[in-house]
Protein backbone atom coordinates (compact mmCIF):
# COMPACT_ATOMS: atom_id res chain seq x y z
CA UNK A 1 0.00 0.00 0.00
CA UNK A 2 1.40 3.38 -0.98
CA UNK A 3 1.71 6.22 1.52
CA UNK A 4 0.25 9.64 0.85
CA UNK A 5 3.76 11.06 0.66
CA UNK A 6 4.86 8.57 -1.99
CA UNK A 7 1.68 9.17 -3.99
CA UNK A 8 2.28 12.91 -3.81
CA UNK A 9 5.87 12.54 -4.97
CA UNK A 10 4.89 10.14 -7.72
CA UNK A 11 2.12 12.23 -9.26
CA UNK A 12 2.86 15.89 -8.43
CA UNK A 13 4.67 16.62 -11.70
CA UNK A 14 2.00 15.00 -13.88
CA UNK A 15 -0.75 16.85 -12.01
CA UNK A 16 1.10 20.15 -12.27
CA UNK A 17 1.63 19.71 -16.01
CA UNK A 18 -2.01 18.83 -16.57
CA UNK A 19 -3.04 21.85 -14.51
CA UNK A 20 -0.87 24.09 -16.69
CA UNK A 21 -2.65 22.68 -19.75
CA UNK A 22 -5.98 23.53 -18.13
CA UNK A 23 -5.30 27.10 -17.01
CA UNK A 24 -2.09 28.28 -18.68
CA UNK A 25 -0.65 30.16 -15.73
CA UNK A 26 1.89 28.23 -13.70
CA UNK A 27 0.91 30.10 -10.53
CA UNK A 28 -2.71 29.07 -10.84
CA UNK A 29 -1.67 25.56 -11.85
CA UNK A 30 0.25 25.36 -8.59
CA UNK A 31 -2.91 26.28 -6.67
CA UNK A 32 -4.89 23.67 -8.55
CA UNK A 33 -2.24 21.05 -7.85
CA UNK A 34 -2.41 21.85 -4.15
CA UNK A 35 -6.19 21.66 -4.22
CA UNK A 36 -6.14 18.31 -5.99
CA UNK A 37 -3.82 16.83 -3.39
CA UNK A 38 -5.91 18.39 -0.64
CA UNK A 39 -8.94 16.58 -2.05
CA UNK A 40 -6.89 13.41 -2.09
CA UNK A 41 -6.02 14.05 1.54
CA UNK A 42 -9.72 14.41 2.37
CA UNK A 43 -10.61 11.18 0.60
CA UNK A 44 -7.51 9.26 1.52
CA UNK A 45 -9.37 6.71 3.61
CA UNK A 46 -11.63 5.71 0.75
CA UNK A 47 -9.69 6.41 -2.43
CA UNK A 48 -8.47 3.51 -4.52
CA UNK A 49 -4.93 4.46 -5.45
CA UNK A 50 -5.31 2.46 -8.65
CA UNK A 51 -7.53 5.31 -9.85
CA UNK A 52 -4.63 7.74 -9.63
CA UNK A 53 -3.59 9.98 -11.26
CA UNK A 54 -6.79 10.19 -13.34
CA UNK A 55 -8.79 10.95 -10.17
CA UNK A 56 -6.46 13.88 -9.49
CA UNK A 57 -6.79 15.05 -13.10
CA UNK A 58 -10.57 15.12 -12.72
CA UNK A 59 -10.26 17.29 -9.62
CA UNK A 60 -7.92 19.63 -11.50
CA UNK A 61 -10.33 19.79 -14.43
CA UNK A 62 -13.24 20.71 -12.17
CA UNK A 63 -11.22 23.35 -10.35
CA UNK A 64 -10.02 24.71 -13.69
CA UNK A 65 -13.66 25.08 -14.77
CA UNK A 66 -14.27 27.08 -11.56
CA UNK A 67 -11.25 29.20 -12.37
CA UNK A 68 -12.50 29.97 -15.87
CA UNK A 69 -15.94 30.82 -14.51
CA UNK A 70 -14.39 33.25 -12.02
CA UNK A 71 -12.19 34.75 -14.72
CA UNK A 72 -15.18 35.23 -16.96
CA UNK A 73 -17.22 36.83 -14.17
CA UNK A 74 -14.34 39.10 -13.22
CA UNK A 75 -13.74 40.08 -16.83
CA UNK A 76 -17.43 40.76 -17.33
CA UNK A 77 -17.57 43.01 -14.28
CA UNK A 78 -14.51 44.94 -15.34
CA UNK A 79 -15.44 45.24 -18.97
CA UNK A 80 -19.20 45.56 -18.46
CA UNK A 81 -19.84 43.93 -21.79
CA UNK A 82 -21.20 40.58 -23.00
CA UNK A 83 -19.16 37.40 -22.79
CA UNK A 84 -16.34 37.07 -25.29
CA UNK A 85 -13.16 35.01 -25.17
CA UNK A 86 -10.37 37.13 -23.73
CA UNK A 87 -7.74 38.55 -26.08
CA UNK A 88 -9.03 36.80 -29.17
CA UNK A 89 -8.01 39.29 -31.81
CA UNK A 90 -5.07 37.47 -33.27
CA UNK A 91 -4.89 37.13 -37.02
CA UNK A 92 -5.71 33.74 -38.39
CA UNK A 93 -3.17 32.26 -40.76
CA UNK A 94 -3.41 29.17 -42.84
CA UNK A 95 -1.11 26.23 -43.40
CA UNK A 96 2.50 26.79 -44.23
CA UNK A 97 3.43 29.99 -42.41
CA UNK A 98 5.60 28.23 -39.85
CA UNK A 99 5.82 25.05 -41.87
CA UNK A 100 9.50 24.21 -41.95
CA UNK A 101 10.89 20.74 -41.28
CA UNK A 102 13.83 22.17 -39.37
CA UNK A 103 11.55 23.92 -36.88
CA UNK A 104 10.93 22.05 -33.66
CA UNK A 105 7.64 22.32 -31.76
CA UNK A 106 9.21 24.77 -29.32
CA UNK A 107 10.12 27.09 -32.20
CA UNK A 108 6.61 26.96 -33.64
CA UNK A 109 5.12 27.58 -30.21
CA UNK A 110 7.32 30.65 -29.67
CA UNK A 111 6.61 31.98 -33.16
CA UNK A 112 2.86 31.51 -32.82
CA UNK A 113 2.62 33.00 -29.35
CA UNK A 114 4.80 35.94 -30.35
CA UNK A 115 3.62 36.83 -33.83
CA UNK A 116 0.08 35.41 -33.95
CA UNK A 117 -0.98 36.01 -30.35
CA UNK A 118 1.19 39.08 -29.76
CA UNK A 119 2.54 37.86 -26.43
CA UNK A 120 5.57 39.48 -24.80
CA UNK A 121 8.79 37.54 -24.24
CA UNK A 122 8.02 37.49 -20.52
CA UNK A 123 4.55 36.08 -21.06
CA UNK A 124 5.86 33.35 -23.35
CA UNK A 125 8.66 32.52 -20.94
CA UNK A 126 6.23 32.29 -18.03
CA UNK A 127 3.82 30.21 -20.08
CA UNK A 128 6.45 27.67 -21.10
CA UNK A 129 8.61 27.62 -17.99
CA UNK A 130 11.59 29.03 -19.88
CA UNK A 131 13.75 32.11 -19.40
CA UNK A 132 13.23 35.15 -21.60
CA UNK A 133 16.73 34.60 -22.98
CA UNK A 134 15.75 31.09 -24.08
CA UNK A 135 12.58 32.36 -25.73
CA UNK A 136 14.57 35.06 -27.51
CA UNK A 137 17.04 32.41 -28.69
CA UNK A 138 14.29 30.15 -30.04
CA UNK A 139 12.71 33.08 -31.86
CA UNK A 140 15.99 34.21 -33.39
CA UNK A 141 16.76 30.70 -34.61
CA UNK A 142 13.25 30.21 -35.98
CA UNK A 143 13.21 33.58 -37.72
CA UNK A 144 16.54 32.79 -39.33
CA UNK A 145 15.22 29.51 -40.73
CA UNK A 146 12.03 31.07 -42.01
CA UNK A 147 13.93 33.95 -43.59
CA UNK A 148 16.05 31.49 -45.52
CA UNK A 149 12.90 29.67 -46.58
CA UNK A 150 11.17 32.86 -47.68
CA UNK A 151 14.21 34.15 -49.57
CA UNK A 152 14.64 30.73 -51.22
CA UNK A 153 11.02 30.72 -52.33
CA UNK A 154 11.33 34.27 -53.57
CA UNK A 155 14.40 33.30 -55.65
CA UNK A 156 12.62 30.44 -57.40
CA UNK B 1 -3.40 44.86 -29.87
CA UNK B 2 -1.11 44.64 -26.88
CA UNK B 3 2.18 46.41 -26.54
CA UNK B 4 4.54 43.49 -27.02
CA UNK B 5 7.56 45.71 -27.66
CA UNK B 6 8.90 44.24 -30.86
CA UNK B 7 12.46 45.27 -31.52
CA UNK B 8 13.69 46.56 -34.88
CA UNK B 9 14.76 43.13 -36.09
CA UNK B 10 11.41 41.63 -35.19
CA UNK B 11 9.56 44.42 -36.93
CA UNK B 12 11.61 43.71 -40.00
CA UNK B 13 10.71 40.03 -39.75
CA UNK B 14 7.05 40.94 -39.41
CA UNK B 15 7.31 42.97 -42.60
CA UNK B 16 8.99 40.03 -44.33
CA UNK B 17 6.24 37.60 -43.42
CA UNK B 18 3.43 40.07 -43.89
CA UNK B 19 2.68 39.07 -47.48
CA UNK B 20 2.89 35.38 -46.58
CA UNK B 21 0.59 36.07 -43.67
CA UNK B 22 -1.88 37.82 -45.92
CA UNK B 23 -1.76 35.03 -48.48
CA UNK B 24 -2.19 32.31 -45.90
CA UNK B 25 -4.78 34.03 -43.75
CA UNK B 26 -7.92 31.99 -43.64
CA UNK B 27 -11.27 33.35 -42.69
CA UNK B 28 -12.12 31.21 -39.68
CA UNK B 29 -12.60 34.02 -37.17
CA UNK B 30 -10.29 35.36 -34.49
CA UNK B 31 -8.07 32.91 -32.62
CA UNK B 32 -8.96 32.45 -28.93
CA UNK B 33 -6.28 32.94 -26.31
CA UNK B 34 -3.87 29.97 -26.09
CA UNK B 35 -4.93 29.30 -22.50
CA UNK B 36 -8.51 28.88 -23.65
CA UNK B 37 -7.44 26.68 -26.54
CA UNK B 38 -5.57 24.38 -24.20
CA UNK B 39 -8.31 24.34 -21.58
CA UNK B 40 -10.93 23.38 -24.16
CA UNK B 41 -8.62 20.72 -25.56
CA UNK B 42 -8.13 19.30 -22.05
CA UNK B 43 -11.91 19.01 -21.66
CA UNK B 44 -12.40 21.84 -19.17
CA UNK B 45 -15.96 23.11 -19.25
CA UNK B 46 -16.25 26.89 -19.39
CA UNK B 47 -18.54 29.41 -21.02
CA UNK B 48 -16.78 29.60 -24.37
CA UNK B 49 -15.45 26.04 -24.43
CA UNK B 50 -17.70 24.92 -27.28
CA UNK B 51 -16.94 27.96 -29.42
CA UNK B 52 -13.22 27.59 -28.74
CA UNK B 53 -13.38 23.89 -29.64
CA UNK B 54 -15.16 24.65 -32.90
CA UNK B 55 -12.61 27.28 -33.79
CA UNK B 56 -9.62 25.06 -33.12
CA UNK B 57 -11.20 22.28 -35.20
CA UNK B 58 -11.27 24.67 -38.15
CA UNK B 59 -8.04 26.60 -37.58
CA UNK B 60 -4.80 24.84 -38.57
CA UNK B 61 -2.61 27.25 -36.62
CA UNK B 62 -4.54 26.65 -33.39
CA UNK B 63 -4.57 22.89 -33.95
CA UNK B 64 -0.82 22.92 -34.40
CA UNK B 65 -0.35 25.11 -31.33
CA UNK B 66 -2.46 22.73 -29.23
CA UNK B 67 -0.48 19.75 -30.49
CA UNK B 68 2.87 21.44 -29.83
CA UNK B 69 1.89 22.75 -26.40
CA UNK B 70 0.49 19.34 -25.43
CA UNK B 71 3.86 17.74 -26.12
CA UNK B 72 5.85 20.55 -24.48
CA UNK B 73 7.96 19.36 -21.57
CA UNK B 74 7.08 21.78 -18.81
CA UNK B 75 9.64 22.00 -16.00
CA UNK B 76 8.98 19.74 -13.02
CA UNK B 77 7.62 21.11 -9.77
CA UNK B 78 10.43 23.20 -8.33
CA UNK B 79 11.58 23.00 -4.73
CA UNK B 80 9.97 26.37 -4.08
CA UNK B 81 6.67 25.29 -5.64
CA UNK B 82 6.81 22.04 -3.72
CA UNK B 83 7.34 23.96 -0.48
CA UNK B 84 4.36 26.20 -1.19
CA UNK B 85 2.10 23.27 -2.11
CA UNK B 86 3.04 21.47 1.09
CA UNK B 87 2.48 24.65 3.09
CA UNK B 88 -0.99 24.97 1.58
CA UNK B 89 -1.77 21.36 2.40
CA UNK B 90 -0.56 21.83 5.94
CA UNK B 91 -2.52 25.05 6.34
CA UNK B 92 -5.70 23.57 4.91
CA UNK B 93 -5.49 20.53 7.13
CA UNK B 94 -5.02 22.70 10.21
CA UNK B 95 -1.32 21.91 10.49
CA UNK B 96 -1.98 18.23 10.97
CA UNK B 97 0.29 17.42 8.07
CA UNK B 98 -0.41 14.75 5.55
CA UNK B 99 -1.60 11.22 6.17
CA UNK B 100 1.61 9.41 6.90
CA UNK B 101 2.83 5.89 6.58
CA UNK B 102 0.63 4.79 9.47
CA UNK B 103 -2.59 5.56 7.62
CA UNK B 104 -1.92 3.20 4.79
CA UNK B 105 -0.23 0.74 7.08
CA UNK B 106 -3.26 -0.24 9.12
CA UNK B 107 -5.91 0.04 6.44
CA UNK B 108 -5.48 -3.22 4.54
CA UNK B 109 -4.37 -5.19 7.57
CA UNK B 110 -6.04 -8.58 7.88
CA UNK B 111 -7.71 -9.42 11.18
CA UNK B 112 -5.08 -11.99 12.16
CA UNK B 113 -2.24 -9.60 11.49
CA UNK B 114 -4.07 -6.89 13.40
CA UNK B 115 -4.45 -9.21 16.36
CA UNK B 116 -0.74 -10.04 16.24
CA UNK B 117 0.16 -6.40 16.16
CA UNK B 118 -2.19 -5.67 19.04
CA UNK B 119 -0.47 -8.36 21.11
CA UNK B 120 2.95 -6.95 20.26
CA UNK B 121 1.76 -3.46 21.25
CA UNK B 122 0.38 -4.79 24.53
CA UNK B 123 3.65 -6.54 25.35
CA UNK B 124 5.65 -3.48 24.34
CA UNK B 125 3.35 -1.31 26.43
CA UNK B 126 3.81 -3.52 29.43
CA UNK B 127 7.60 -3.37 29.04
CA UNK B 128 7.50 0.39 28.68
CA UNK B 129 5.48 0.73 31.86
CA UNK B 130 8.19 -1.13 33.70
CA UNK B 131 10.85 1.34 32.54
CA UNK B 132 11.94 4.17 34.84
CA UNK B 133 10.09 7.43 34.39
CA UNK B 134 11.40 9.64 31.60
CA UNK B 135 13.50 12.64 32.40
CA UNK B 136 11.70 15.87 31.39
CA UNK B 137 14.16 16.51 28.59
CA UNK B 138 13.42 13.18 26.94
CA UNK B 139 9.79 13.95 26.26
CA UNK B 140 10.49 16.03 23.19
CA UNK B 141 12.48 13.20 21.65
CA UNK B 142 9.48 10.89 21.49
CA UNK B 143 5.88 11.16 20.29
CA UNK B 144 4.90 11.37 16.62
CA UNK B 145 8.30 11.49 15.00
CA UNK B 146 7.17 11.56 11.41
CA UNK B 147 3.57 12.72 11.15
CA UNK B 148 4.46 16.17 9.87
CA UNK B 149 7.25 16.25 7.27
CA UNK B 150 9.77 19.02 7.95
CA UNK B 151 8.90 20.69 4.67
CA UNK B 152 5.35 21.46 5.81
CA UNK B 153 6.20 22.60 9.31
CA UNK B 154 6.11 26.33 8.53
CA UNK B 155 2.55 27.40 7.82
CA UNK B 156 2.20 30.71 9.62
CA UNK B 157 2.18 33.92 7.59
CA UNK B 158 3.09 32.30 4.28
CA UNK B 159 2.77 35.06 1.67
CA UNK B 160 0.67 33.98 -1.28
CA UNK B 161 -0.63 36.14 -4.05
CA UNK B 162 -4.06 37.55 -3.25
CA UNK B 163 -6.73 36.65 -5.78
CA UNK B 164 -8.17 39.60 -7.62
CA UNK B 165 -11.67 40.17 -6.35
CA UNK B 166 -14.45 42.23 -7.80
CA UNK B 167 -14.76 45.31 -5.60
CA UNK B 168 -18.16 46.25 -4.21
CA UNK B 169 -18.16 49.29 -6.52
CA UNK B 170 -18.41 46.88 -9.43
CA UNK B 171 -21.92 45.94 -8.37
CA UNK B 172 -22.98 49.57 -8.68
CA UNK B 173 -21.37 49.77 -12.10
CA UNK B 174 -22.97 46.55 -13.19
CA UNK B 175 -26.35 48.02 -12.33
CA UNK B 176 -25.37 51.16 -14.22
CA UNK B 177 -25.67 53.35 -11.10
CA UNK B 178 -22.28 55.03 -11.01
CA UNK B 179 -20.30 56.46 -13.89
CA UNK B 180 -17.36 57.46 -11.70
CA UNK B 181 -17.27 53.91 -10.34
CA UNK B 182 -17.00 52.63 -13.88
CA UNK B 183 -14.00 54.85 -14.52
CA UNK B 184 -12.46 53.65 -11.31
CA UNK B 185 -12.93 50.00 -12.25
CA UNK B 186 -11.40 50.51 -15.66
CA UNK B 187 -8.38 52.15 -14.10
CA UNK B 188 -8.18 49.49 -11.40
CA UNK B 189 -8.20 46.76 -14.05
CA UNK B 190 -5.35 48.51 -15.83
CA UNK B 191 -3.39 48.97 -12.60
CA UNK B 192 -3.83 45.28 -11.76
CA UNK B 193 -2.40 44.08 -15.08
CA UNK B 194 1.23 44.08 -13.83
CA UNK B 195 -0.01 42.50 -10.60
CA UNK B 196 -1.44 39.63 -12.63
CA UNK B 197 1.94 39.25 -14.31
CA UNK B 198 3.79 39.24 -10.97
CA UNK B 199 5.42 42.56 -11.81
CA UNK B 200 4.97 43.98 -8.33
CA UNK B 201 7.22 47.01 -8.82
CA UNK B 202 5.07 48.33 -11.65
CA UNK B 203 1.89 47.21 -9.86
CA UNK B 204 2.89 49.19 -6.76
CA UNK B 205 3.66 52.26 -8.86
CA UNK B 206 0.29 52.17 -10.62
CA UNK B 207 -1.71 51.27 -7.54
CA UNK B 208 -0.07 54.03 -5.52
CA UNK B 209 -1.15 56.55 -8.15
CA UNK B 210 -4.64 55.05 -8.25
CA UNK B 211 -4.95 55.17 -4.46
CA UNK B 212 -4.10 58.87 -4.50
CA UNK B 213 -6.65 59.50 -7.23
CA UNK B 214 -9.43 57.47 -5.59
CA UNK B 215 -8.74 57.72 -1.84
CA UNK B 216 -12.26 56.56 -1.01
CA UNK B 217 -11.79 53.01 -2.38
CA UNK B 218 -10.12 50.20 -0.41
CA UNK B 219 -9.07 47.99 -3.32
CA UNK B 220 -6.07 50.07 -4.55
CA UNK B 221 -4.67 50.26 -1.02
CA UNK B 222 -5.23 46.55 -0.51
CA UNK B 223 -3.46 45.39 -3.67
CA UNK B 224 -0.79 48.05 -3.10
CA UNK B 225 -0.16 46.56 0.33
CA UNK B 226 0.06 43.02 -1.05
CA UNK B 227 2.39 44.15 -3.85
CA UNK B 228 4.64 45.89 -1.35
CA UNK B 229 4.78 42.72 0.75
CA UNK B 230 6.05 40.86 -2.30
CA UNK B 231 8.69 43.58 -2.66
CA UNK B 232 9.58 43.16 1.04
CA UNK B 233 8.66 46.81 1.62
CA UNK B 234 6.96 45.92 4.85
CA UNK B 235 6.43 49.30 6.53
CA UNK B 236 4.82 50.89 3.44
CA UNK B 237 2.80 47.67 3.03
CA UNK B 238 1.52 48.04 6.57
CA UNK B 239 0.55 51.67 5.98
CA UNK B 240 -1.37 50.79 2.80
CA UNK B 241 -3.13 47.87 4.45
CA UNK B 242 -4.11 49.96 7.46
CA UNK B 243 -5.77 52.43 5.10
CA UNK B 244 -7.42 49.54 3.26
CA UNK B 245 -8.79 48.28 6.55
CA UNK B 246 -10.29 51.68 7.31
CA UNK B 247 -12.03 51.75 3.93
CA UNK B 248 -12.86 48.09 3.37
CA UNK B 249 -16.34 46.69 3.49
CA UNK B 250 -17.15 43.14 4.62
CA UNK B 251 -16.21 41.62 1.27
CA UNK B 252 -12.55 42.59 1.69
CA UNK B 253 -12.17 42.72 5.46
CA UNK B 254 -10.72 39.24 6.00
CA UNK B 255 -8.33 39.61 3.08
CA UNK B 256 -6.96 42.85 4.48
CA UNK B 257 -6.68 41.33 7.93
CA UNK B 258 -4.66 38.34 6.68
CA UNK B 259 -2.11 40.46 4.84
CA UNK B 260 -1.98 42.91 7.74
CA UNK B 261 -1.00 39.99 9.95
CA UNK B 262 1.83 39.11 7.57
CA UNK B 263 3.05 42.72 7.51
CA UNK B 264 2.89 42.98 11.29
CA UNK B 265 4.75 39.75 11.78
CA UNK B 266 7.45 40.85 9.36
CA UNK B 267 8.15 44.08 11.19
CA UNK B 268 8.33 42.28 14.51
CA UNK B 269 4.91 43.16 15.93
CA UNK B 270 4.16 39.52 16.60
CA UNK B 271 1.52 40.11 19.25
CA UNK B 272 -0.48 42.34 16.92
CA UNK B 273 -0.06 39.75 14.17
CA UNK B 274 -1.33 37.08 16.52
CA UNK B 275 -4.40 39.14 17.34
CA UNK B 276 -5.17 39.45 13.63
CA UNK B 277 -4.93 35.71 12.95
CA UNK B 278 -6.86 34.89 16.12
CA UNK B 279 -9.65 37.11 14.83
CA UNK B 280 -9.63 35.31 11.48
CA UNK B 281 -9.45 31.92 13.14
CA UNK B 282 -12.49 32.78 15.23
CA UNK B 283 -15.00 32.89 12.41
CA UNK B 284 -15.74 30.93 9.25
CA UNK B 285 -14.13 32.33 6.14
CA UNK B 286 -11.56 31.93 3.42
CA UNK B 287 -8.65 32.49 5.80
CA UNK B 288 -9.91 30.55 8.80
CA UNK B 289 -7.90 27.38 8.24
CA UNK B 290 -4.69 29.23 7.47
CA UNK B 291 -5.22 31.56 10.41
CA UNK B 292 -5.93 28.71 12.86
CA UNK B 293 -2.87 26.85 11.61
CA UNK B 294 -0.85 30.02 12.17
CA UNK B 295 -2.22 30.44 15.67
CA UNK B 296 -1.36 26.84 16.41
CA UNK B 297 2.14 27.20 15.04
CA UNK B 298 2.74 30.40 16.99
CA UNK B 299 1.65 28.60 20.11
CA UNK B 300 4.37 25.97 19.77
Amino acid sequence: MQSYESVYRKHRNAVMRFAIQCVGSRDIAEELTAEAFLELHRHWETIDTERLPSWLFTVVKNRAADHWRRTELERRYFASEPSRPEQPHAPVVGYGLFDNQALKPIHRICLTLRYVHDMSLGEIAGRLGLSEVQVKGHLQYARGLLRKQLSGEAGK
Amino acid sequence: MKNSQFDAEEKEFQREIASALDQLRANVGPCPHPDQLMAAAAGVQFTDADAVGKHSAACPVCRELIRDLSSHEYPSVSDEEDRRIRARLAAATGGRGTPGWWTSWWRPMPVAAAAAVAIILLITGALVLRQPAQRPGDAAKTVEPSRVPPAVARVAFVLEKAAIKVPAAAALVYRGDAESGKNFLNELASALEPYRMDNYTEAARRLDALARKYPEYAAPYYYLGVSRLFLSENEPALAALNTARRLADDSLRDDVSWYLAIALERIGRSEDARREVEGLCGHAGEYQQRACASVKELGR
